[in-house]
């Protein structure tokens, strides 16, 4: 479970998340780059993509565990017989 | 007359010597051969070569931009991982370490189909002792399995060439694109993919790769999938495809890594993941993304060999291969966490490293070619990649809680080789400039933009945050993933049995009765005969040779003394002979 490192490093980790926040809001009005799709548009997209995607793998992880994980003394069973 | 030497030559003559007349000590002829490889490639000016002939069929030499590139890191990586095995006493691994950087510089030159096969070969030749060489079970099954796959790879290939060359008269390795449709097109796009591991053909790789030694895994990860990513870059450039597959094995590839506890398996997937990138590339086809295709191989070479060569370390001082077992080695060795964060901030694409100026190529195109699902399944490989490597393995390797566990030093020879590619990995980041005038077609692309430096800051930041909410969830276990080869195992095992279960008894008790009377016939007779031919002439020899052998000086009949060996260093000194006098006559 969560430990008590986990927590400063939550805290660490939503510095760093806010500092960059401001840092692509200021490139947003100031460097503004080429964009190619609708959704490139949005204020902060990458950090939010970032958010949403890496939520979406551990989803699609975990579901992709129950279906192909065996337990590890099976390997035998499974490739070796 | 040759017209130039070919520059995997020496290390395909070399090779053999030094497997037949084996000592430690032709580690570093390995290793200057694979230096002397890397020189004669850089010697080498854009041309087509030929004048090498046997029984009158010509092999080709092409030299372009794009096969220099691929030859580059081919010859490069072969030296690093040589230098990296250089305290290794084992025959197999130098010898098919080096015959296979051969080969694959050899696949990066052939002009004409029938080299190209025949190197394409040899890929899978040398593949196998790697494998083999781990001498365990497990490893047995492995190359086992590897073969079988390499062999439907090769045999499509063999055929598609006959084909070509026979209806189409086609003898030379071309944009086949408007070929499309055709049999052997599709022939020969099946044994490339094979090669570069897409799915659902991915399976033979993470089944491979973490079952040979800690030093074959490092040869295997950089040949195969790459030279399967030039070739497809040369023949089938632009095919859709190919990028719509591509894409998605990213995306595979990086959903079964954040599965997998045993890093070297971890890491085949991520190999899976990041061939995705640049089959992507091929299959979009416009000349930003081929070169974006290209950058990504080389660069990837380097830092997956490094990650490899750094995990690799790992198991070296510990002994240990699974995740949940390790847990904060940074307090036993800094210098390896070094070099594996050097690689894993490379693989994700982080500023300043060579990732980031290789890897936003391909994802540029997707976006300049308006494709938004290739360069949304892309973007989320990156994630997964920074979430799996940088954060889950690095935190459940390096820090965390520490487990017992003892570590002991490494030797220099594979510090040297990590320092090497760790340099690479940092110098082709800061220098993309001077990395792009390599790349084999015109590139107007600036990876170094405030938008895009923070982007990529803002999106691993983004992960990180979600990373340390979920890290217990998806904490590594003590479990294994079955894969596609799941599939093929299991129908292999029904074939199986009934073979043994059926077929055999059918076989023994009615077909074996009706050839019996032909056997008791036929074979027993010629059977007599060669035994009374063995028996009266052969033995009589036997018996006389003895006796003569005082008029022999002792010297030369020492090496008759039946050593198996002796006789094959014998042969091949010969063969190098003939091959010799065979050069001078051309």
């Amino acid at each position: 479970m969560w430990t008590k490192e986990d927590k400063k490093n939550i805290s660490l980790s939503l510095v760093l998340f806010i500092i960059f926040l401001v840092l692509s809001i200021v490139g947003y009005f100031f460097f503004p780059k080429e964009k190619h799709f609708s959704f490139e548009k949005i204020p902060f997209f990458e950090g939010l993509f970032g958010l949403v995607g890496a939520l979406f793998l551990t989803l699609v992880v975990k579901i992709t565990g129950k279906l192909v994980s065996r337990k590890e003394e099976d390997y035998d069973r499974y490739y070796t017989s | 007359m040759i017209d130039i030497i070919p520059p995997n030559l020496p290390a395909l003559l070399l090779g053999p010597i030094i497997y037949f007349f084996y000592r430690k000590s032709l580690n570093y002829l390995a290793l200057a051969t694979a230096l002397l490889t890397f020189i004669l490639t850089i010697k080498l000016e854009p041309g087509i070569y030929g004048g090498f002939k046997i029984l009158g069929y010509e092999f080709l030499l092409k030299v372009d931009a794009l096969s220099l590139f691929f030859a580059y890191v081919f010859s490069m990586f072969g030296f690093i991982g040589l230098l990296y095995a250089l305290h290794v006493d084992d025959r197999i691994q130098i010898t098919a370490g080096l015959m296979y950087m051969a080969c694959a510089v050899g696949v990066a030159f052939a002009y004409d189909i029938l080299s190209f096969y025949l190197f394409w070969e040899g890929l899978a030749i040398f593949a196998v002792l790697l494998i083999i060489s781990a001498r365990t079970k497990v490893a047995y099954f492995s190359s086992i399995r590897y073969i079988l796959v390499h062999v439907i790879s090769g045999l499509s290939l063999f055929l598609g060439i006959l084909m070509l060359w026979i209806d189409y008269s086609i003898i030379t390795l071309e944009n086949y694109r408007e070929l499309f449709g055709t049999i052997p097109y599709f022939l020969i796009l099946l044994a490339f993919v094979i090669n570069a591991a897409v799915p659902p053909l991915n399976a033979w790789l993470p089944d491979a790769y973490p079952n040979s030694t800690i030093y074959g895994s490092v040869f295997l990860c950089a040949f195969t999938t790459k030279s399967a990513v030039y070739a497809l870059i040369r023949v089938f450039p632009g095919d859709m495809l190919l990028a719509i597959a591509g894409a998605l094995m990213a995306f595979y590839g990086v959903i079964y890594a954040i599965l997998e506890n045993n890093p070297r398996r971890l890491l085949s997937y991520h190999t899976i993941s990041q061939v995705g990138f640049m089959v992507c590339g091929a299959g979009l086809g416009s000349y930003e993304a081929l070169n974006g295709a290209s950058a990504h191989a080389f660069a990837h070479i380097i830092y997956e060999g490094l990650l490899f060569m750094s995990v690799g370390a790992i198991i070296y001082a510990t002994g240990i291969e699974r995740i949940h077992q390790l847990g904060g080695f940074v307090r036993k060795n800094p210098w390896i966490t070094l070099y594996f964060f050097v690689g894993a901030l490379s693989i994700s694409g982080v500023p300043l490293t060579c990732g980031f100026v290789s890897k936003s190529i391909t994802i540029h195109s997707a976006s300049a070619l308006h494709r938004p699902f290739e360069f949304l399944l892309m973007e989320l490989a990156s994630i997964g990649t920074f979430f799996n490597i940088v954060l889950r393995m690095g935190y459940h390797i390096f820090f965390g809680e520490e487990k017992p566990y003892t570590a002991r030093p490494v030797p220099w020879n594979m510090h040297v080789a990590m320092i090497i590619a760790s340099a690479l990995c940092i110098l082709i980041g800061l220098f993309p400039g001077i990395y792009y005038k390599f790349l084999p077609y015109p590139i107007h692309y600036e990876p170094y933009t405030y938008g895009h430096i923070v982007g990529m800051l803002a999106l691993f930041s983004g992960v990180t945050v979600i990373f340390f909410f979920v890290r217990p969830l998806i904490a590594p276990k003590p479990k294994i993933n079955l894969d596609t080869d799941w599939f093929y195992i299991s129908i292999s095992r029904v074939i199986y049995r009934f073979v043994v279960k059926v077929l055999e008894p059918f076989e023994y008790k009615y077909v074996g009765e009706f050839y019996k009377s032909l056997v008791d016939k036929l074979l027993a007779n010629l059977r007599n005969t060669l035994f009374l031919f063995n028996d009266g002439l052969l033995i009589s020899l036997n018996k006389e040779f003895p006796l003569r052998i005082n008029s022999i000086p002792k010297k030369i009949a020492n090496i008759f003394d039946g050593s198996l060996l002796k006789y094959l260093q014998i042969f091949i000194i010969a063969i190098i002979i003939f091959y010799l006098m065979s050069l001078i006559s051309f």
